[in-house]
């Protein structure tokens, strides 16, 4: 049974097409990535899913059950992450558990998540870091042992530490039978974590794959510093494309595999070097092809699919 | 559901106290000065007949009836005409801004609705936690008068404790509602403030002006405040059925369009 199964999904908010006919299938068991950039329509999906907005047309089906119809009863065995802070500032972490634990019943991790996540709830809400209600966030969400998690960029706020701790977790618990949808703007974060994954763009879903096609779509920007004045007819001929250059200063793109390049670059005298990911958006126009037109309609010119 | 009922009142703890100490302050002023006051009843009353009848109508007093004759016409003029309103209308549309429009604002709706409750289920607690807050505070008040006379030994007439108890808590409840609907309908607080003070506030104004303008008199029955009339209710006992009916009504309506509009309203959280 799919643990979500959305069927041509549509909400408009006036001329915005916020999510415009949109299928997709979570398989129970899942690691779902829901990638897009900002303004996707990542956020109204998971709201349309949670049933907190209203759908225009189409269907949310959460382990074969209608999510609008049936919702309390959904979300008895649904956790859920928001993208932002919305818990109570004049509360502390006890009263917001206490709360949880008064719908759902004692929770039987709740000290074990607390551990993992090394969060004291006694403190008021108002006084935290980001981090920390973050923690609390999570910690809720996880308490009642959920059989789908629902889970709005997750990890924003953490840490490096605890993100790994958080994605540990997760993993363990998808293990132990929960299926985890979450939402991302971080490729690579839904690559480590997500066994499938779809790219949402502009309330529409440009791809939804396995995620091992993830590995075949990964553009690298190479910021360089040359000790001295180089050829640069060498880097093209290796496939390193330059997208700009100024005497010594070089920033190159690397598509798929930047082993090749790194070799490369390792036989000259560097003075800096400096690897990022490129952003969704140029990954999008690059391997999808998407772009977008005066009427915010989505142009559809999928290479892959 | 009872869980939300308890953390809503003990939100709303404080908010309540305030406005509870503020009301008890008053009440305790105005019995402990009441007894001066009858001292020199009779100048007082022939210096408020030189002021236009519909003013005093307006007001409450009613120059047939020495005001100062009893506490509950003093009272009901000094406390009931104005004061209290404010007080009242205050903390329901405090609560009321605050159980949706103030939780959507403040994104902690999204806590609520990610919970396994109907959404009626929400409405229902946090409608029963403020109304429980509203009676006590009217309860409290009404009833501290007894108290307080017994204190500086003041005669007080008991049966219209109660009747002034219904009468007031209807007032707040309909105020309540309305403001409630207001909160269903945004997602801004302070725009449910705004409205639902600035709806009340005309609505007095209305009311005074009905009594000065003779050609604007009907306005009155369009404002709660005609069926507010506490010299009626508090002084003399009499509570007419249109207080009933038109608090009554409104207290439905607008309770049933919350309710509604939150159940079926769209929320970004």
């Amino acid at each position: 049974m799919n643990a979500i199964e959305i069927t041509n999904l549509k909400k408009y908010f006036g001329k915005v097409k916020a999510v415009d006919n949109i299928s997709l299938d979570v398989e129970e068991g899942d690691i779902f990535g829901f990638l897009g950039p900002n303004g996707a329509g990542k956020t109204t999906t998971i709201r349309l899913i949670l049933d907190f907005i209203h759908k225009q047309s189409g269907s949310i089906k959460i382990f074969g059950k209608d999510s609008h119809h049936n919702y309390p009863e959904i979300k008895r065995f649904l956790g859920y992450i928001p993208s932002e802070d919305t818990l109570y500032e004049n509360w502390n972490g006890y009263d917001h558990i206490n709360l949880y634990q008064g719908i759902y019943g004692k929770s039987k991790n709740l000290h074990e998540l607390l551990d993992i996540f090394d969060y004291n709830p006694s403190r008021k809400i108002l006084e935290l870091s980001s981090g920390n209600k973050r923690k609390l966030a999570i910690v809720l969400a996880l308490m009642h042992q959920p059989k789908l998690l629902i889970s709005d960029e997750p990890t924003s706020g953490l840490d490096p530490l605890l993100q790994i701790r958080f994605y540990e977790t997760l993993v363990k618990m998808n293990k132990e039978g929960m299926t985890i949808f979450m939402s991302s703007h971080n490729l690579t974060e839904v690559e480590k974590t997500c066994n499938r994954f779809a790219i949402i763009k502009d309330g529409k879903i440009i791809s939804s794959e396995k995620i091992s096609t993830l590995h075949d779509k990964k553009i690298f920007n190479i910021d360089v510093i040359f000790s001295k004045p180089v050829d640069s007819s060498v880097f093209q001929k290796a496939g390193m494309e330059i997208i700009s250059k100024d005497d010594t200063k070089f920033t190159f793109q690397v598509k798929k595999d930047i082993s090749n390049a790194l070799k490369i670059l390792s036989s000259y005298h560097l003075e800096n070097i400096e690897i990022n990911h490129a952003s969704l958006e140029d990954i999008f126009l690059e391997y999808y092809g998407v772009k977008k037109d005066h009427n915010n309609h989505v142009d559809n010119n999928q290479k892959n699919n | 559901m009872w869980t939300i009922i308890k953390r809503t009142i003990r939100d709303s703890y404080l908010t309540f106290f305030i406005y509870l100490a503020v009301s008890l302050l008053f009440i305790w002023i105005f019995v402990s000065i009441f007894p001066s006051f009858g001292e020199m009843g009779e100048k007082y009353m022939d210096l408020l007949k030189s002021y236009p009848e519909g003013l005093m109508k307006a007001f409450g007093i009613d120059s047939s009836t020495p005001i100062f004759g009893k506490v509950e016409s003093f009272l009901s003029i000094e406390n009931f005409s104005f004061m209290y309103q404010i007080l009242v209308v205050g903390l329901a549309v405090s609560l009321a801004s605050w159980a949706i429009a103030g939780q959507i604002e403040k994104k902690t709706m999204s806590v609520l609705l990610s919970l396994p409750l109907e959404r009626m289920d929400i409405f229902i607690a946090k409608y029963l936690a403020n109304s429980f807050l509203i009676i006590v505070l009217n309860a409290i008040t009404i009833y501290s008068i007894i108290f307080f006379c017994k204190i500086y030994d003041v005669k007080y007439d008991l049966p219209n404790y109660d009747i002034m108890f219904y009468a007031s808590t209807l007032f707040s409840m309909a105020v309540y509602s309305l403001a409630l609907f207001f909160s269903a309908l945004f997602r801004d607080k302070g725009k449910v403030i705004f409205l639902s003070v600035g709806i009340t506030l005309v609505m007095y104004a209305a009311y005074i002006v009905s009594g000065l303008k003779e050609n604007l008199a009907d306005l009155k029955y369009g404002t709660f405040f005609h069926y507010y009339n506490a010299a009626e209710i508090f002084a003399k006992g009499n509570i007419s059925t249109d207080t009933y009916l038109v608090f009554g009504g409104s207290i439905i309506l607008f309770s049933s369009l919350a309710l509604i509009i939150f159940s079926k309203r769209d929320i970004s959280v």
